[in-house]
């Protein structure tokens, strides 16, 4: 996509934008219409339409996953209408996202140049990026199993406990697991904001252990990733000739940076999609109030989840197309050749 | 004679993969060496009274090895039993989406223009949600029994096999590298991978519970599980109630992955 316009880059997202939609409509229509009516009591399933042709009801269909006006929910997870609960989840899931995702991509990035350009990695071919996946399963068992079942050093569900949630008015539970806190919804501003440094070291412990079994597969595979890229690009001709005349002034590491910089954007991209995976996985196992978690009880629950499984797909699916468009946007100057 | 840490590392490898084929081929044939006469539930590998769970122990017995997980099943013969259903899983569902997968990519490249750019798009799409999501969406309709779990694995993977294959059929290198041997020899690492890969997504859409036709499937995933019973008992410290189990499948997508990455550095190697 070298030199691609900003506007080229809109309309090719926009345009997956609108498959996905496409293709949530069509998965959808295979749902027989008894259970989807369940998420729209009385005569509410009018919104989507269903009384018109196909063609309306795809236009419904996308008015209503726009408007988030999706149904109810009935789940082990959450009860209330679908839009109230990726809303109320919605903030934390962010903030989990970014957080973990940044300190994993900057650990990375450092060991990976650190090992690159030392230890000179480039004869280690790239690991396959699909066995990740299962990884976090495996990081996150582990971690629960050592750090709260065999040492109980940390708590093994949910993002509060309920025992100090009680103690503050602006902390309010809505089910299982469920806080919403004002004003942002965001326990760890909410706490800063309202100087409660206990409901702040508790979310930081319930945040713990998702977060390393997220943080230590994704670190160890962009490590490795961006290790390789240093070393190759540290290992070409007109690195190496600059490097024996310093006329990179002992700051080669600023070229072999410039020089990997698109391949691990572009590589950021794939990681990210696994990484959604990831966290699916990760706020299942810890019970860590998330969309994600939301999407799974959806998915089980084949009677009163379909609309809430669908809406939490399209909002993280949307969270991974604006992350896709923010990397091309950045990365126009990039070579897509290695 | 030159020592050649690759060829050794690739017999390792593909030693321990052919030993969980045979035990797979096994308990398809001849369960009884598990000690059971069926392997259609968990129950069957009951072996003690009590519900709580049995640390490991090299006593009394090669099925104590691993310990007993919830309801006093013995976790060694579950564990091989196990591979029955996650291995059937795990063939059908990467038989199918690699041949979908080129099936589709073949016609991408044989239309070319508009189709291929089409189906590059509609791959696109598919891989835009994280791809769990995307089989758990099919599996939602398609209804989590075996073969729902099949068409999900299949329908989710099959747009990665349809990128592959037009990588590989665009590939052009020196005469001597190019034949369709050549061509095969790259895509093995891919199908050693996805054996892996697709095993581990088995495992992980058994241990969120989606399986309502058999609460007892005899699974790697299930006995993780089992009703979220597991769960409770690993934050009390048993430990080796998911941790042996984790290991058992890890062990074999480790190897599959090696074996993978190794070929894959021969085929580079004679390329260059």
């Amino acid at each position: 996509m070298r030199g691609a316009k900003v506007t080229d880059i809109l309309l090719k997202y926009f345009l997956i934008f609108i498959g996905l939609t496409i293709f949530l409509f069509t998965v959808y229509k295979f749902v027989p219409i008894a259970v989807i009516k369940n998420d729209f009591p009385g005569n509410s399933i009018q919104v989507l339409g269903i009384n018109r042709n196909i063609v309306f009801q795809y236009f419904y269909f996308l008015r209503s996953l726009l408007t988030g006006n999706m149904g109810y929910s009935n789940t082990l997870f959450y009860s209330g209408t679908v839009y109230s609960a990726v809303s109320i989840t919605i903030p934390e899931t962010l903030l989990f996202l970014g957080v973990t995702f940044a300190i994993s991509y900057m650990v990375s990035y450092f060991i990976g140049i650190y090992s690159g350009t030392v230890f000179k990695t480039a004869k280690i071919v790239n690991m396959n990026i699909f066995p990740l996946l299962f990884l976090y399963l495996v990081s996150g068992l582990i971690l629960l199993a050592v750090f709260s079942g065999i040492l109980g050093w940390l708590p093994s569900h949910g993002i509060l406990s309920s025992s100090s949630a009680a103690l503050n008015g602006w902390v309010s539970s809505t089910g299982s697991s469920i806080y919403t806190t004002s004003p942002t919804n965001i326990i760890f501003i909410d706490s800063i904001i309202h100087g409660s440094s206990s409901i702040f070291l508790n979310f930081l412990k319930h945040m713990a252990l998702p977060f390393f079994s997220l943080f230590i597969p994704t670190t160890v595979y962009l490590g490795v990733f961006i290790s390789h890229e240093a070393s190759i690009e540290y290992n070409k001709k007109y690195m190496r000739a600059g490097i024996s005349r310093n006329a990179f002034m002992d700051s080669y590491t600023i070229y072999i940076k410039r020089g990997i910089r698109s391949r691990i954007f572009r590589e950021m991209k794939s990681v990210f999609v696994i990484f959604m995976g990831g966290m699916v996985i990760v706020s299942y196992i810890f019970s860590y109030m998330n969309t994600g978690e939301f999407a799974i009880y959806s998915f089980l629950n084949y009677d009163y989840g379909i609309m809430g499984g669908i809406y939490s797909f399209f909002v993280l699916a949307i969270i991974v197309i604006i992350f896709d468009l923010f990397i091309d946007i950045i990365n126009r100057g990039g070579r897509n050749e290695i | 004679m030159r020592y050649n840490p690759r060829n050794l590392i690739m017999g390792i490898s593909l030693a321990f993969i052919l030993l969980y084929i045979l035990a797979f081929i096994s308990d398809a044939l001849y369960p009884s060496y598990l000690g059971v006469r069926t392997l259609s539930t968990l129950l069957a590998f009951k072996k003690t009274v009590s519900v709580i769970p049995s640390p490991p122990s090299l006593n009394n017995g090669w099925w104590r090895y691993f310990g007993t997980t919830y309801y006093g099943i013995a976790l060694l013969p579950a564990l091989l039993g196990s591979l029955k259903f996650d291995f059937t899983v795990m063939f059908a569902s990467l038989g199918i989406s690699t041949l979908a997968g080129s099936a589709i990519g073949f016609l991408a490249n044989y239309a070319g223009g508009a189709i291929k750019k089409f189906i590059f798009y509609i791959v696109r799409i598919m891989t835009t949600a994280p791809y769990l999501l995307v089989m758990l969406l099919i599996l939602y309709v398609a209804r989590p029994d075996e073969t729902g779990i099949i068409i999900a694995i299949s329908a989710g993977w099959f747009p990665f096999n349809i990128i592959r294959y037009i990588e590989l059929s665009e590939f052009k290198n020196s005469k001597k590298h190019s034949g369709n041997w050549w061509k095969l020899a790259k895509f093995l690492p891919y199908i050693l991978t996805d054996m892996g890969a697709i095993s581990g997504i088995v495992v992980i859409i058994t241990y969120f519970g989606f399986y309502f036709k058999n609460p007892f499937v005899v699974d790697i995933g299930n006995i993780m599980y089992l009703g979220g019973n597991v769960i409770t008992f690993l934050t009390f410290g048993a430990w080796w109630i998911a941790v042996f189990p984790l290991l058992f499948i890890t062990v074999f997508i480790g190897f599959t992955t090696l074996l993978s990455y190794e070929i894959k550095g021969v085929v580079s190697g004679a390329e260059e």
